[in-house]
């Protein structure tokens, strides 16, 4: 009984740290990836013209 | 007479702006030096640096060259 | 969606405006050319949008962030524009305020430093003003946020009404030609025809590329000539003679007091700082002593505590409650070696990246910028740049990113594009951690001089690469340099404070999202092998993975997989060289860190190492942006390759020569 919860303990925290770890890096190359607007703050509510030279 | 005529601290009174630079006559337009306006020399930097000038109390960098082709008297 | 605009002349205030008009906190300074790109808000309560643009002195764009201005104009819908003037420099801000008026749509003016303009001895009457333009004109100071309540009310009562009413007679010839310009137009112009005309007439290169896409211009090419014939100069040079006419009477029938006399304090500093001796001088005594403070006097000791503490009780609590939950032993060394090593060994910086950018702040915030960038003139033009790209290059000391944006100011292509090519070389702030580390386990005693020069480097480096391109590629460009140099102000501790945390913020954000994930994505590959899991750190993947580039890097001074490894991770951000390094020799106490890594890098090789670092290559954030800004993958790669190829050569060169000395 013990180690059972023991074990699912373990998964829950092994399994959080690893979500949240996948998740940050695909937003991240992703929007790193994106250039300008990833490191504007405003990236999120702007509609903005963040395109490229004409 | 031109603007590198005259010393730090000198004032004169612009008479043409020979600027052959079509964008960078723009520029002085907007800043506001034109013709009859009194223009200081506030500072010169060395080795032939940029000149600083006040026009209208707004404090202006350029090159001597440009500044060279501002005629005043 | 239609659009509250904010327009004015650059340095006016407008980002300190949109900030107390949407409470946000967008980046501020006191220099021309700040807002580079335009940035949306919401009016609060009130749900309006409202944008910020970069500042301009006319319609007609002479550098690519005055264009991002003229376009909004174009092609986007305006409920309203708020001109915002500065009352200390009336004449040539009412220039762009009649060119907004003859837009046709509803204005107001925000005339913005009154207190400035009293201090200079100009007062001007709002109400008569107001009568004057036909428009309602709102005094506010925009730093301290007073008045932005009653504009706030002006725009919401004069938004999608009426227009003003004001005209200039800009004579026969002129009036004429408007006339028939406007028959040609379409109707379904942005802004008054007769707006259209006149921008044409004087030659707004924006408009008729606008109109071009639309219909044949040869027509209004003809009436323009015409024109010119007839008023016997240029049609612009005509324009502007007549709004300016009008300016001044505007100006003589609404000042109260217009008696102008010097800003005391800017003369003062401007003697000393931009004295043709010690300017300079000045100028690299003062960024000395700010890389005292950051590693020497200030920054190191608080780091120091910062370690300290993560290595000591902070593990000790993490290990306990792990414990108590039950963790695994796998868990335990997930959380303890890779996380806590991998994000914590970034965040003891952070006292040494706030003190820097603190500086930064300072140095925007007061007036000195423009006169550095005026300063370095001379020396730029040597190299066939300009000291207005100096100004970019301070940017980017703290991110690359705002810095390659910065270089929008720059009015002549050439220049702005090598400013963007060269930017990567300046160190920017996610470098400073990886001197701060090998530079704090080698040079004790020198930490600051060692750091200083790597920052020197990267500015040689960039100015040497500035005149190689500029005598070869980019020969025979002509290059030009004006600045407006803004009267100083002493900066308000809480604009200091806001405008440090919001560039610290990013850098402690990074450290709780993608450092973490990176932390525990290279923790995983030491823990995995080719062969099984949980294997000896020289048999991980990351070991596998370093060693593919080890050898290339062994004539630097630093071949084994380790720093291979910990140099790919570094492009994601290059922060990740330091976290990478943390969990590759992490011992669970400490200083355990410095004496590991000082048993695989002498002295030498970490010298070697750090130029490596400051030169490799700019991160994917900085390439994503160059890309964007020059519009090509050409110049990008360029960009990279140059970055690769210098800082292989200078760290071969530091290491072989190094050796050849004996220094290890």
């Amino acid at each position: 009984m013990k180690g059972e919860s023991v074990m699912i303990a373990n998964i829950i925290i092994g399994g959080a740290i690893f979500a949240y770890a996948g998740w940050v890096l695909v937003r991240h190359v992703k929007k790193s990836a994106k250039g300008t607007c990833a490191a504007c703050h405003l990236a999120d509510r702007c509609s903005g013209s963040c395109g490229p030279e004409r | 007479m031109v603007l590198t005529d005259l010393h730090k601290g000198e004032t004169a009174v612009v008479v043409r702006l020979a600027v052959e630079h079509e964008a960078l006559k723009q520029r002085l337009l907007h800043l506001g030096v034109k013709e009859g306006k009194m223009v200081r020399v506030k500072a010169a930097m060395p080795f032939g640096g940029p000149v600083m000038v006040e026009v209208d109390g707004q404090a202006i960098g350029l090159r001597r060259k440009e500044a060279s082709s501002i005629e005043v008297k | 969606m239609s659009y509250v605009a904010l327009f004015g002349n650059p340095n006016t205030g407008k980002t300190s405006l949109f900030n107390c008009l949407t409470g946000s906190y967008e980046y501020v300074g006191n220099w021309s050319g700040v807002t580079v790109e335009k940035k949306v808000g919401v009016l609060r309560q009130h749900g309006v949008p409202v944008v910020d643009l970069p500042g301009i002195y006319s319609l007609q764009p002479l550098s690519r962030d005055e264009g991002v201005a003229t376009d909004f104009l174009l092609t986007e819908p305006c409920s309203a524009i708020v001109n915002i003037v500065d009352a200390s420099q009336l004449q040539r801000n009412l220039h762009l305020t009649v060119q907004l008026l003859e837009f046709g749509r509803p204005l107001i003016i925000a005339l913005n430093m009154v207190d400035v303009a009293e201090k200079r001895g100009i007062k001007i009457d709002a109400v008569k003003l107001s009568r004057h333009l036909g428009v309602p004109v709102v005094p506010v100071i925009a730093r301290t946020g007073k008045g932005a309540k009653e504009l706030e009310r002006a725009i919401l009562s004069a938004k999608d009404g009426h227009h003003s009413r004001m005209f200039i007679d800009y004579g026969v010839e002129v009036e004429r030609a408007i006339r028939r310009i406007a028959e040609q137009l379409p109707d379904d112009v942005p802004g008054d025809k007769r707006w259209m005309a006149l921008q044409f007439l004087e030659g707004n290169e924006r408009l008729a590329a606008y109109l071009r896409d639309h219909f044949d211009l040869s027509p209004l090419l003809a009436i323009r000539k015409e024109t010119e014939q007839a008023l016997g100069c240029q049609a612009a040079k005509h324009i502007y003679e007549t709004r300016d006419r009008w300016i001044s009477e505007t100006i003589a029938a609404a000042a109260i007091e217009f008696k102008p006399k010097p800003l005391t304090l800017t003369e003062k500093v401007d003697a000393v700082v931009t004295n043709r001796y010690v300017g300079l001088p000045i100028f690299l005594a003062l960024m000395y002593i700010v890389f005292m403070l950051t590693f020497n006097w200030l920054g190191t000791p608080l780091a120091d505590q910062l370690d300290t503490f993560f290595s000591g009780p902070l593990t000790d609590w993490l290990s306990r409650l792990l414990d108590w939950a039950g963790a695994s032993p796998f868990i335990e060394a997930l959380v303890l070696d890779g996380i806590v090593a991998g994000v914590g060994g970034v965040l003891v910086f952070v006292p040494q990246i706030f003190i820097l950018f603190f500086f930064i702040s300072l140095l925007e915030d007061s007036g000195y910028m423009a006169r550095v960038a005026m300063v370095m003139d001379r020396l730029m033009e040597a190299i066939g740049l300009n000291g207005k790209a100096f100004i970019p290059m301070i940017i980017g000391f703290g991110c690359n990113v705002p810095g390659v944006m910065a270089a929008r100011t720059i009015e002549q292509p050439k220049e702005r594009l090598l400013t963007m090519l060269l930017l990567p070389f300046m160190s920017c702030s996610a470098r400073l951690p990886v001197y701060a580390l090998f530079a704090g386990t080698f040079f004790i005693h020198e930490q600051a001089l060692v750091v200083f020069s790597l920052y020197v480097l990267g500015i040689v480096v960039a100015l040497g690469l500035a005149k190689l391109f500029s005598s070869t590629v980019f020969k025979n460009e002509s290059s030009l340099f004006v600045i407006e140099l803004p009267p100083y102000r002493v900066p308000q501790a809480l604009t200091l404070w806001r405008s440090t945390w919001e560039k610290g913020k990013g850098f402690v954000r990074k450290a709780g999202t993608f450092i973490f994930g990176g932390s525990v994505a290279i923790w995983l590959l030491t823990y995995v092998g080719p062969h099984g899991v949980g294997v000896p750190m020289d048999d991980s993947l990351l070991a596998a993975i370093g060693g593919l580039i080890a050898p290339l890097l062994a004539p630097l001074g630093f071949g084994a997989w380790q720093a291979g490894a910990a140099l790919i991770t570094g492009f994601l951000a290059k922060e990740v060289v330091v976290s990478t390094m943390n969990i590759i020799y992490h011992v669970r106490e400490a200083n355990g860190l410095e004496q590991m890594i000082a048993a695989h890098f002498t002295p030498l090789s970490a010298l070697s190492f750090m130029v490596f670092v400051l030169l490799y290559t700019p991160c994917l954030a900085t390439v994503a942006t160059i890309r964007k800004e020059t519009g090509s993958w050409k110049w990008t790669l360029l960009s990279i390759g140059i970055a690769l190829t210098v800082a292989y050569m200078i760290s071969f060169l530091v290491y072989q020569v190094g050796m050849m000395f004996h220094f290890q």
